[in-house]
């Protein structure tokens, strides 16, 4: 009986990084890593009904960490992210309702989420700065 | 009929043995109804938000609050979106830390902490509401 043979290495798929970026698969990895910045989305939104239901002063605090320069870099991502993914979940959920699965559809669909999200992004910030609109 | 009341999956997909044979299904099904369930709630506190929260402060923001339908669109975007990204950050996990004995303390402690995260952001939403 031939002694068993060392199972060789299998050869395994390329990661992210070997593949030419594509709208379909940037569009794709930035939803994740949206979904995960969310993380802090959230504790940042619990934070501030912490702080609202903890009164005027502790709101107060909350506000100054918010308006200040660290804060303000925090919010700006937590708002792209938030809105990014919200625009592009709605994307995801019609695929899984069995719409715009074609290629030229999720291209289509691609390139009208990323100017929705940059122009919402525009309003929040714009308003957030006190800009009537 | 028991069997039909506990599932959305059909009979003949079962027959078939397709979609996960764990509990995978109620997974990806919950993670798409609470994505459903943020939709309108997360474009309600948006817009709440920068009419109320950004201009006027802490009154504003309490008296925006303090609205029975703001509370109720509040308490419906933190839970579903708590438990959304407890969805979220699972299947990323399992897809990115591959020894189980890493991802499964990991999984629970993220899991604890959404769920403090729950229970802190509920009982401040109840107490901004009641005014106490």
């Amino acid at each position: 009986m031939p002694a068993p043979t060392k199972m060789k290495a299998r050869p395994r798929s390329p990661h992210l990084q070997i593949y030419k970026p594509q709208l379909s698969s940037v569009l794709s990895i930035t939803h994740r890593v949206s979904g995960v910045g969310l993380t802090l989305g959230a504790v940042v939104f619990v934070a501030w009904l912490a702080a609202l239901a903890g009164g005027a002063e502790s709101y107060a605090t909350f506000l100054s960490y918010a308006q200040s320069f660290l804060g303000q870099i925090i919010l700006f991502g937590f708002s792209f992210a938030f809105l990014y993914h919200l625009c592009c979940g709605i994307r995801h959920l019609l695929w899984d309702a069995g719409y715009f699965l074609e290629i030229k559809d999720v291209y289509m669909t691609g390139k009208v989420m990323v100017p929705t999200v940059l122009v919402l992004l525009l309003i929040v910030w714009l308003k957030a700065y006190g800009v009537s609109l | 009929m028991s069997e039909k009341t506990k599932s959305l999956r059909s009979p003949l997909g079962v027959a078939r043995g397709l979609g996960s044979a764990k509990s995978g299904f109620e997974h990806w099904q919950l993670e798409r109804i609470t994505a459903l369930m943020l939709i309108p709630t997360a474009f309600y506190l948006l817009i709440g938000f920068l009419n109320h929260v950004v201009a006027g402060g802490y009154s504003g923001a309490m008296y925006w609050l303090q609205s029975p339908l703001s509370a109720t669109f509040a308490l419906l975007f933190l839970l579903a979106g708590l438990r959304h990204l407890t969805c979220g950050l699972q299947v990323v996990m399992e897809d990115y830390i591959p020894k189980e004995r890493i991802r499964l303390p990991l999984l629970f402690v993220v899991k604890f902490v959404i769920a403090a995260m729950a229970i802190l952001g509920s009982l401040s939403i109840a107490k901004i509401f009641f005014g106490v």
